[in-house]
């Protein structure tokens, strides 16, 4: 009886962990938790607004599931902990991986150990073929009795960079999910600067609403664009009349109104209340028409209807009302310091991924045998046509 | 009666004919049948692109499920001229994808669900989505024809598939990351288009010999990219 020697627990793991079928089933894993998100609607974390308005059409389509479904986290999918403990074993598996595959680079410098069985070649001839698999573009390495011929060192770098290119991404992430943040639905009209809330960055917006600028390091993308006033009234002597918005708020010389629904405002002291409704239609824009209504409280009857477009004087009796367009845009602004590694970990990774498939290894062995030549290992098809046919 | 419905009707006849004659072929052992096949396969495909072309000419609404699910069957049609087929089954079974989508796009009809979608522009990622799943769909056949018969062949769909999926979610993500700051844009679809590719590359990572668990990540990654090239 042949004693076999012990296998290192160590190595079976490592196999084990940088296999191919490991990463498989974690990318099966992190797929199946994303496809999940396409037909469950996920809850939004930052935005108030949206979470009621999620809330509400979740509840609408799933019923009495909804509380079972978000206990068992499927609203919450790539959030949850099951999902992130995912990704990080899949950032592990990769920087195994990668690790083998900088050894393998180096070692495949030199003929390696054949693998698979070896099989008989029909109509090959070993001195022929060399030339042929050299005119293939092959690096054909000669260790008597073995040939070996692969695409070395491109083929081997493929690997090896998607491998780096899917962990830079990983980390991009991750930089992303510790320092950065998001700032969704935020308005600010022309000529306007917004701080963005606990932060010192800022936001603002040329006149037009056409031209976004911002603090360096910020990304910011306009998600919608519309009509806003600025409003100020007078008095028949020209002085200012003061402007509330609701009834607990200060009195102000000068209010700013991005239309994004009907907007209502009083002027106390000459007893008025006034509507600013944008009218939407085919040519709705930063521009479009607003129907300005004048009531008289008490008792609350119209007393002025008229519709403007652009800046408007307006005459209500003694009071003049003055409107200045100031269009809005409603932004989603992101910080983001993970940008560039993610940005470059894409570029690697497909890179990687479009290079192995266009230039796969291919590594093989041939041999002189006892019947004529044999081969091993990942035999192109010119070699063994004659066998499949 | 609408052009959609004439070709998608012609073309299913045709890849009906295939698979008769190809299941004929095998068990009658008739060996030069399968010409006769990749010849009707290409013949309903080139009448599917003509019935797209002529329904996107009339309505100019490429973002009906009709248009999109003809396009991929016309892809999933064409026939691969270096295959080689061990079986009658081997070369039936391409078939039946572009069959069955261009049996689904028949009975849906442009008129039903074209109203409300109105004359939408769609946008070149939308049609690379389509194409994708058109591809995929051809190699979906290929793997079900591998379940049947075991054989480890490689497919160049297979490969030409994941190779536009890797740059359409590539393309996707670095357009997200210079719009949006952040990888994701927040369209749902965007997830599914990941979870497609990563379906994908498992299967690419799969072991050769694990014949049937690469065809079966195969056509799940497919069923999904057609799920959301047809916009459900």
């Amino acid at each position: 009886m042949i004693a076999q020697p012990p296998r290192d627990p160590w190595r079976v793991i490592w196999q084990i962990v940088t296999s191919d079928v490991s990463l498989a089933a974690l990318l099966i894993a992190v797929a199946a938790g994303l496809t999940v998100t396409v037909w469950l609607p996920q809850m939004p974390v930052a935005d108030p607004v949206a979470y009621a308005r999620w809330l509400s059409e979740v509840q609408a389509h799933f019923g009495a599931a909804t509380q079972a479904m978000r206990t068992l986290g499927l609203f919450t999918v790539t959030h949850s902990l099951g999902f992130r403990i995912l990704l990080a074993l899949l950032a592990a598996c990769l920087l195994l991986r990668l690790i083998e595959s900088s050894d393998r680079l180096r070692q495949s410098q030199e003929v390696m150990e054949p693998m698979g069985e070896w099989r008989g070649l029909t109509g090959v001839c070993l001195p022929d073929v060399r030339d042929d698999l050299r005119r293939w573009r092959y690096r054909v390495l000669h260790q008597p009795p073995l040939l070996q011929a692969d695409r070395w060192p491109w083929a081997d770098l493929f690997p090896l960079l998607a491998h780096a290119g899917a962990l830079l991404l990983l980390v991009g992430l991750l930089i992303t999910h510790l320092w950065g943040w998001q700032v969704e639905g935020l308005i600010v009209q022309g000529g306007e600067q917004a701080t963005l809330p606990g932060t010192d960055k800022w936001v603002a917006l040329d006149d037009d609403a056409r031209r976004v600028t911002h603090s360096p390091g910020l990304v910011t993308f306009v998600e919608e664009r519309g009509p806003g006033v600025r409003v100020s009234a007078a008095d028949s002597t020209r002085r200012s009349l003061p402007l509330q918005q609701t009834t607990e708020a200060d009195p102000v010389p000068q209010l700013a109104l991005a239309l994004t629904e009907d907007q209502y405002f009083a002027i106390p002291e000459a007893h008025l209340v006034v509507r600013l409704a944008p009218q939407t239609g085919p040519a709705a824009g930063t521009h479009s028409p607003v129907l300005v209504q004048v009531y008289r409280s008490p008792p609350g009857r119209l007393t002025t209807e008229t519709v403007v477009e652009g800046d408007a004087d307006l005459t209500v009796g003694d009071v003049t009302l003055k409107l200045v367009s100031a269009p809005y845009a409603r932004l989603t602004a992101t910080f983001n310091p993970g940008l560039w590694p993610t940005g470059a970990g894409l570029v690697l990774l497909a890179a990687g991924l479009l290079g192995s498939m266009i230039w796969p290894v291919r590594r093989f062995w041939l041999r002189e045998g006892t019947d004529g030549v044999e081969g091993s290992g990942d035999l192109p098809r010119a070699l063994t046509k004659d066998e499949e046919a | 009666m609408p052009v959609t419905v004439v070709f998608t009707g012609l073309a299913c006849g045709m890849l009906l004919t295939a698979v008769g004659l190809a299941l004929w072929g095998g068990f009658r052992q008739v060996p030069r049948l399968s010409h006769a096949v990749q010849a009707i396969g290409w013949l309903a495909g080139v009448t599917l692109l003509i019935g797209v072309l002529l329904t996107w000419q009339e309505n100019h609404n490429a973002s009906i499920p009709a248009i999109r699910l003809m396009l991929m069957a016309a892809l999933a049609a064409l026939p691969n001229p270096h295959r080689r087929c061990a079986s009658s089954w081997d070369s039936a079974i391409p078939i039946l994808p572009a069959l069955i989508l261009a049996g689904v796009g028949l009975f849906w009809s442009p008129e039903s669900v074209g109203t409300g979608l109105g004359h939408r522009p769609v946008a070149p990622m939308e049609l690379a989505i389509v194409i994708c799943g058109g591809i995929g769909a051809r190699a979906m056949g290929e793997a079900l024809s591998k379940i049947a018969t075991l054989a480890p062949h490689v497919e160049w769909s297979f490969t030409a598939a994941y190779m536009l999926l890797t740059l359409l979610v590539g393309e996707m993500a670095l357009v997200n990351l210079r719009q949006w700051g952040t990888l994701w844009g927040g369209a749902s679809g965007e997830s599914g288009l990941t979870g497609a590719w990563l379906i994908w590359s498992a299967a690419w990572l799969a072991p050769r010999q694990h014949v049937r668990l690469r065809a079966a990540l195969t056509i799940v990654a497919t069923l999904l990219l057609i799920v959301l090239a047809t916009g459900r």
